[in-house]
């Protein structure tokens, strides 16, 4: 039956269901030339737009945002001025030194410098313009002058004074800061906001000329082509050839907790690390990769035949029914009683109770029928009694009846 | 595409010039990213000069059939038809019970060379055992990277039903001549035809003798010798069995680990191959609510063939089996008296109301056995009353077997015969019972 017939297939090159590297590209082809699509458009609208590079704070002149700067540095750059980006203040002291006579334009909005730093900065340069500064930053640039508070009409302020950049300016508008100056100093005040505020004000400290610029709309992108703004822009901060832009960043701020973990350890430990990283990679790689697809196979249903034994047996148990599970355990016995005893199927409980008293000599009929029929069981206790004595009863009869 | 372990370690030693370099000239980073650049460089260099998996020539060589519990050797020969040498894992996705013993093999194979995979199968399930196809995963000659593709190579083995019972057709078969009569029978009866006419001889019953074929035979005027003719009988030859199996839910319980099916399936192949040397035509139905397998026709070693052929794919179906169109099924079998078997399940009355319905109409034209497994377990169950639950297990195991008793006395009321056993023990006793049913002529 099992005889070894063969199959012999022609031999023929096998073909793979597999597809290729080729055909899978096709396949995703309009996926993949969608997904090329969307990163160069991404990548166009990003640099036409210009927003992806360059910094997001305030007066920074790389930042192309409305509240930007750049605008003024692009300008001065046009102009001549030689615009020079420091972020930190070894950067801006770098700058200037490398060409005396800068004009350093100073604006600290994050509030990253120390007074010690801004002491520092402030002997930075002779010529120095304090863009919206605060109490810190007056205190260390220009001791005389003290911040105004935000003035409520801030549209179309003339000059008002002799500062040429002011004068040449004449109307700025926007909004800002605006300051004061001490009574008893030579301030220059420029663009009166209110009673003695103004929007700009230049002093002569022992450091040299400090301007306070606190017209902010002066340097944003979004300000800077109002009225004479630009003007007023240009005239402060293009007098020098060579402009120090320092907008202190994080990378001033001074760690005096203890060292970190980054200063202690070797440089190599974190490309280890990364290596770590890739070799698990590859790890789950190897590992992962199957060898070739799962294989299916229909199992047929597994039912154990003696589960609805089981279950009924759990349920005269659940149930307490001691009496309905005596009556089919005397059934039995009855049935097999009245075979072994040859009695007809239709026999009777009595005629198999006397013909078992007939053949067992020591029970007697009354002990028989009471096993057979009569005892009623109380609990579980009398059940697994009475079952034990039918078996008995079954026992001795068979026996009887064939020693 | 795959990469091996060494490429996995490869990717780790470079933790050495990274931890060398990062410590002396500071260069960490780089020499990371160059090593990571230097191990993909060497593993698609590896890859590109892997053989192709798909420049195989496959051939399969497989016997088409197994007997459920035999092994046989499944034989694949791949020849590379590659420039280069093939350094492969191969792996030939047989299902889970075809029961290989490995699934993937390494192999080596030079260009334009032929080499054999030899995968031994135990099936330990019945049915059409497969294998879809076969998945390379060729190595480079570093062993770094791999290419890998699944090539399509379809086998098929049909895993037959045993037939362990076959253990017991040689006392059977004695058993048989014993009824046939080497020497055939002279007395005539219920279960014997008429066989042939011949002389007398000393010892042959003289109440066998046939008088009219001795006149017939010789004229003792003619001066011939006048020759007394005695008739002999043979037992009832070409009868037709109908063996019907119930394919429904009933039969996918499991007793003592075997189905009911299977028990059914043994049974019926021991019965086939006694009724078929006995000289009786068989046929067979295996029924649910349609057709699941059908041999007619059929006799001797074909018969035998095509039963397990048909049987071995038909698995129980979770269906109550509609046994209302059996009657016509077995009709369009044949017109004849015939034997009806049916193997199926005595379960309950009401489980089987189905079945007994029907038996009047079968009855009717023809001798109807059914043939049931019965579960030793229960009838162990009977006699275990050691604590509380195995009293009530007791109880309830007396319950199954008094409802199977009221069946199967339904069962005998309307005309039918009943053989039930365990699994071991049904086949031969259906085989006895035909051979009681035959002795008594009642075929």
């Amino acid at each position: 039956m099992s005889a070894p017939a063969t199959v012999q297939e022609s031999p023929s090159r096998a073909e793979a269901t597999t597809p290729t590297l080729r055909a899978t590209a096709r396949r995703w082809r309009f996926w993949l030339i969608l997904a090329a699509v969307a990163v160069i458009g991404l990548l166009l609208v990003t640099v036409a737009s210009g927003t992806g590079t360059g910094s997001r704070s305030p007066y920074s002149i790389t930042n192309a945002a409305p509240d930007g700067s750049k605008a003024v540095a692009e300008v001065l750059r046009q102009q001549g001025v030689d615009v020079v980006q420091a972020d930190t203040l070894p950067q801006a002291r770098a700058a200037v030194d490398a060409a005396p006579g800068a004009t350093l334009a100073f604006a600290d909005p994050g509030g990253y410098l120390t007074d010690e730093q801004l002491g520092d900065a402030a002997e930075l340069a002779d010529r120095v313009v304090l863009f919206l500064p605060g109490f810190n930053e007056l205190r260390a640039f220009a001791p005389g002058v003290a911040a105004a508070g935000a003035p409520r009409d801030i549209d179309g302020v003339d000059a008002g004074c002799s500062l040429p950049a002011a004068e040449r300016a004449g109307t700025i508008i926007g909004g800002g800061q605006s300051y004061r100056a001490a009574a008893d100093g030579d301030a220059q005040l420029c663009f009166r906001s209110s009673d003695d505020a103004y929007y700009v004000v230049s002093t002569e400290t022992p450091n040299g000329t400090t301007t306070v610029l606190g017209a902010a709309d002066v340097l944003s992108n979004e300000g800077i082509t109002g009225a004479g703004n630009a003007a007023l822009a240009l005239g402060l901060l293009g007098e020098d050839d060579t402009l120090v832009w320092y907008v202190p960043t994080a990378d001033d701020v001074v760690a005096d907790g203890p060292a970190d973990v980054a200063s202690l350890t070797p440089d190599w430990v974190t490309p280890v690390l990364l290596l770590a990283v890739f070799t698990f990679l590859a790890a789950a790689i190897w590992r992962g990769r199957r060898l070739g697809a799962l294989v299916v196979e229909n199992l047929p249903v597994t039912v154990r035949s003696r589960e609805t034994m089981e279950g009924r047996a759990r349920l005269y148990a659940k149930a307490g029914a001691h009496t309905h599970a005596l009556d089919s355990l005397r059934i039995g016995t009855i049935t097999r009683l009245s075979s072994v005893l040859g009695l007809p199927r239709n026999a009777s409980v009595e005629e198999v109770a006397s013909s078992a008293a007939a053949v067992l000599p020591g029970w007697s009929l009354g002990d028989i029928r009471a096993v057979l029929v009569d005892a009623m069981p109380s609990g579980e206790g009398d059940l697994i009694a009475l079952s034990d004595r039918l078996l008995l009863l079954e026992n001795a009869v068979t026996s009887a009846v064939r020693p | 595409m795959a990469v091996t372990g060494r490429y996995v370690l490869l990717v780790a030693l470079g933790v050495v010039p990274v931890v060398i370099l990062g410590e002396a000239y500071r260069q960490a980073e780089i020499t990371l990213v160059l090593w990571l650049l230097l191990t993909v460089a060497v593993g698609v260099v590896d890859l590109i000069l892997a053989a192709s998996p798909r420049r195989l020539v496959v051939e399969r060589v497989l016997p088409h059939r197994v007997r459920l519990g035999e092994t046989v050797a499944s034989e694949v020969y791949l020849t590379n038809e590659n420039g280069r040498t093939l350094r492969a894992l191969v792996r030939d996705a047989w299902q889970p019970s075809a029961g290989a013993a490995v699934t993937r093999q390494s192999l080596v194979v030079p260009p334009s060379e032929r080499r054999m995979l030899r995968t031994a199968l135990t099936p330990f399930r019945r049915g059409d055992r497969r294998t879809a196809g076969l998945t390379v995963r060729s190595f480079g000659p570093l062993g770094l990277w791999a290419r890998q593709a699944t090539l399509s190579s379809p086998g098929r083995v049909r895993v037959l039903p045993p037939f362990t019972s076959r253990k017991h057709l040689p006392s059977r078969l004695a058993r048989l001549r014993e009824l046939d009569g080497a020497t055939s029978v002279q007395i005539r009866g219920q279960g014997t035809e008429f066989d042939s006419l011949r002389e007398y001889v000393r010892g042959d019953d003289v109440r066998s003798i046939d008088w009219r074929a001795t006149a017939r035979q010789g004229d003792a005027r003619a001066g011939h010798e006048q020759k007394l003719m005695v008739r002999t009988w043979r037992p009832e030859r070409d009868r037709r069995i109908v063996i019907v199996i119930d394919t429904g839910r009933t039969q996918a319980a499991r007793i003592d680990d075997e189905p009911r099916i299977d028990t059914s399936i043994e049974a019926s192949l021991l019965l086939a191959a006694l009724a078929t040397r006995a000289g009786d035509r068989v046929d067979l139905i295996a029924w649910d609510r349609r057709i699941r397998g059908r041999v007619t026709g059929a006799t001797g070693g074909e018969l035998l063939n095509r039963m397990v052929d048909t049987m071995a794919t038909v698995d129980p179906e979770l269906l109550e089996t509609d046994w209302s169109s059996v009657a016509g099924q077995v009709r369009a079998v044949t017109n004849q008296r015939a034997l009806v078997v049916l193997l199926t399940t005595i379960d309950t009355p009401a489980s089987s109301s189905g079945l007994l319905s029907v038996l009047p109409q079968l009855t009717q034209r023809h001798t109807v056995v059914v043939a049931a497994v019965s579960d030793p377990e229960v009838l162990k169950a009977v006699s275990q009353r050691g604590d509380r639950d195995e009293t009530y297990r007791a109880a309830s195991a007396e319950r199954s077997l008094l409802d199977m008793e009221r069946v199967t006395t339904a069962i005998r009321r309307l005309g039918g015969d009943v053989v039930t056993g365990s699994p071991a023990a049904l086949p031969p006793m259906l085989a006895d019972r035909y051979l009681a049913l035959k002795a008594a002529g009642k075929l």
